[in-house]
């Protein structure tokens, strides 16, 4: 605002009287136009222009808060005997607040980091001497970032070494230890590698990758050159036979990984139990499913996205799996652009989503949690 | 909470949430895209050193099949695109499968059926009957499209309407004839009603969704003023104004002009030609259209002075990179107070779009099609065994 100001005040040269109107033809709510309007006279009387509402005065200064390609633009039309003068300043766009109504459970997001690159999964570790540090899994490269304050910078990169491209939409999961040690887990690719003291990764091919489901030898098998796991092995080894393929599959954590529910290719989400045969049909959801930490009541609770296609905002909601329906539960938390990856928190760590803003175009990293609201 | 033993044996699958089909959003493998192309093509080895116009179905075409960074040799039909060629009847149809290689991987659809050739009205009936996937459809014939139940997308507007003077004419050199003829045209209503309110009315060379501040050149008609320069000019001259003989949007818009101007006592011919790229020694002006290749301000504005240079001999320079909002403000007014070049209306760009398809954006200026993208809601399931 200053600046927009001294540039005002600088085009008019010596103070003197003014008049000020303030117009808005953007997307701006009516208090930010008011703060706006204010913080501009406050600026411009602290310059030493007395300021007075639209009318008769020797210069009058129109200013226009638009909107352009890169985000906001203030323009002031100055007008005074001498001609016409047009200041314009380009404006940091201010971020809405993501968080949902709060009633119960509550979901909440935390905004990680937010990057031009486009990211798969990431993980918070620890740094030398507790140093903030950040491992992000890029579709080509493995990077640390540490933490500078309230921002990130990057600090190592690996490329992760594939022979085959990767499937257009690449998924990748992050498995960290407490150690520095972590897995990353690509389509038809596993990478091991040590974040701490010194980025260390070694990636290795194979036609299709195991990616784990549970802590009792649940997996999932991942098709190289596509964007879905072509077969699960459940720990009772049963084996999905309905669906012919699972963009993501979540176990119950409460009931000894005994339940299981898959978001197969054909839309469908389906419940599995131990020891049965079959499988019910829960409804079309999104299809990225991850557990949630128990949080709000008795029962397994999902987080799921909401349907649509990339071009479109997105949601995640809570699914409250009660015998043989799933209602939906709580508030929706959205959010500006396609979810591209979620996945699930271990030992009651909050879920991961790689979100993209499509407005900016930025990738957003973010973890989602749950709490009990009134 | 168990389930019921005696439900899951008594069948694999039970539906117990009837709810509305949703589409999921992860994209699906698999399915044959139909596209409707106004162009003809004659062959999918044109040269990448022959420009195409920006954001035509064309250069979209050639995108599909060779790589800009991909090293492909396009005289040897060589595809490091996302689809090659498989079949190709020069300029009526052709056939495209997903380049399994692909370095950005693999497209989602299997492949491409183009038809080439199609006018408006068989794109659009087309769409209607189910029997095409995507069109263009000419902005004018949008809300029409609407009506008929066509699914649309469009993009911002980005494509610009304007006259332009050609250097030399006698009439084409007064500024006051040039002036007489910007203030006289009812920009409003040429988009209210010959553009069925799917553009808009322009009143500077940058949209307002690009710069920011086009409201700083008024767009309003000013026929007082009008009659007034006219009112200057000795003798009893004529405009004439051209237009491509091949668009009929172009000919209304000259048309409307005309009985704008009449209003204002200024005399305005319309004249037909053949082709917007073509000078007729016959127009003092004519109507062109403009496509933004960037979103950027800047880049817009350069593409469209070095375009409008040789017909119109407006010479600015354009500012540098990241000079500041005013250098550019201060190069389009430039421009636009010589009056060789008048903004008339906006379009966007609008395509139909069949209800399988998901994943599509209309592109905005520069931007490829996203049909690497693309998938199709009726592949679900399908594509996912090997």
């Amino acid at each position: 605002m200053r600046a927009f100001a001294e540039k005002i005040a600088a085009a008019m040269g010596a103070p003197r009287t003014i008049s000020l109107a303030v117009k808005n033809i953007s997307d701006l709510d009516a208090a930010r136009v008011s703060w706006v309007d204010s913080d501009l006279r406050a600026e411009l009387s602290r310059a030493g222009f007395q300021v007075s509402a639209a009318g008769a005065e020797e210069i009058e200064v129109n200013v226009t808060l638009s909107k352009n390609v890169d985000g906001y633009v203030w323009v002031a039309e100055i007008r005074s005997q001498a001609g016409e003068q047009v200041v314009i300043e380009a404006v940091n766009q201010p971020r809405a607040a993501q968080e949902s109504a709060r009633t119960a459970p509550v979901l909440r997001k935390s905004v990680v980091v937010q990057r031009t690159e486009s990211l798969l999964d990431f993980a918070e570790t620890a740094g030398p001497e507790g140093a903030r540090s950040l491992l992000l899994l890029e579709p080509d490269r493995m990077v640390i970032l540490r933490g500078q304050g309230d921002n990130w910078a990057e600090h190592e990169a690996a490329p992760i070494s594939h022979s085959h491209p990767w499937p257009r939409d690449a998924r990748g999961e992050l498995i960290a230890g407490e150690s520095g040690e972590f897995r990353a887990l690509l389509p038809g690719v596993l990478c091991t590698g040590k974040s701490s003291p010194a980025l260390t990764l070694s990636c290795r091919e194979g036609p299709e990758a195991r990616w784990p489901l549970d802590e009792n030898g649940g997996a999932l098998w991942f098709a190289a050159d596509r964007n879905y796991f072509s077969s699960s092995t459940l720990r009772d080894g049963a084996v999905s036979s309905v669906a012919p393929a699972w963009y993501s599959m979540a176990a119950d954590p409460a009931n000894g990984d005994a339940r299981w529910i898959g978001a197969g290719a054909d839309g469908n989400a389906r419940l599995f139990e131990k020891g049965q045969t079959g499988s019910l049909v829960l409804g079309r959801w999104g299809d990225d499913v991850v557990s949630l930490p128990a949080a709000c009541g008795a029962n397994w609770e999902v987080l799921t996205t909401g349907s649509g296609d990339w071009t479109q905002a997105d949601q995640l909601q809570i699914h409250e799996i009660t015998g043989q329906s799933a209602p939906l539960s709580g508030q929706p938390l959205e959010f500006p652009g396609p979810i591209l990856a979620l996945w699930p928190g271990k030992n009651g760590e909050p879920a991961r989503a790689i979100s993209r803003d499509l407005q900016t175009g930025m990738y957003e990293a973010a973890t989602v949690s749950v709490t009990c609201g009134n | 909470m168990k389930l019921r033993p005696c439900l899951l044996l008594a069948a694999t699958s039970i539906l117990l949430a009837v709810a509305p089909a949703r589409t999921a959003r992860r994209p699906r493998y698999g399915g044959i895209l139909r596209w409707d192309m106004a162009a003809s093509v004659d062959s999918p080895n044109f040269d990448a050193s022959v420009s195409a116009p920006a954001g035509s179905e064309a250069l979209q075409l050639r995108n599909l099949i060779f790589s800009a960074s991909g090293g492909g040799n396009s005289s040897k039909g060589t595809a490091s695109g996302p689809f090659r060629v498989v079949e190709w009847q020069a300029g009526k149809r052709a056939r495209l499968a997903a380049n399994e290689d692909y370095a950005g991987g693999r497209a989602y659809i299997d492949s491409i059926e183009i038809e080439m050739g199609r006018s408006a009205k068989e794109r659009l009936l087309d769409l209607e009957l189910g029997k095409t996937d995507l069109a263009e459809i000419p902005a004018e014939e949008m809300r029409h499209a609407a009506e008929r139940g066509v699914r649309l997308t469009h993009s911002q507007p980005d494509e610009l309407i304007a006259i332009v003077f050609v250097k030399g004419r006698p009439l084409a050199e007064d500024i006051r004839a040039r002036e007489a003829l910007a203030r006289v045209i009812d920009r409003v209503s040429i988009a209210d009603f010959i553009v069925q309110k799917e553009g808009q009315a322009a009143g500077g060379l940058l949209p307002q969704w690009s710069s920011g501040i086009e409201f700083l050149f008024s767009a309003a008609a000013n026929p007082a003023g009008a009659k007034e320069l006219w009112s200057q000019i000795p003798g009893s001259p004529k405009i004439s104004v051209g237009y491509d003989a091949g668009d009929a949007l172009e000919q209304a818009i000259a048309e409307r002009i005309a009985v704008n101007a009449h209003e204002s006592g200024i005399a305005v011919g319309t004249i037909a030609t053949a082709g917007s790229g073509t000078t007729s020694a016959r127009v003092d002006a004519r109507l062109l259209r403009l496509r933004m290749g960037s979103a950027s301000p800047r880049e817009t504005l350069t593409g469209f002075i070095g375009a409008l240079g040789p017909v119109t001999g407006i010479r600015e320079d354009v500012p540098p990179e990241k000079a500041p909002a005013e250098d550019i403000y201060a190069c389009e007014r430039s421009v636009l107070s010589t009056y060789r070049v008048v903004p008339v209306v906006w379009l966007p760009q609008v395509y139909g779009v069949s209800e399988r398809v998901r994943n599509w954006k209309a592109p905005g200026p520069g931007e490829s099609w996203g049909l690497t993208d693309v998938w199709l809601n009726d592949s679900e399931g399908r594509g996912t065994s090997k």
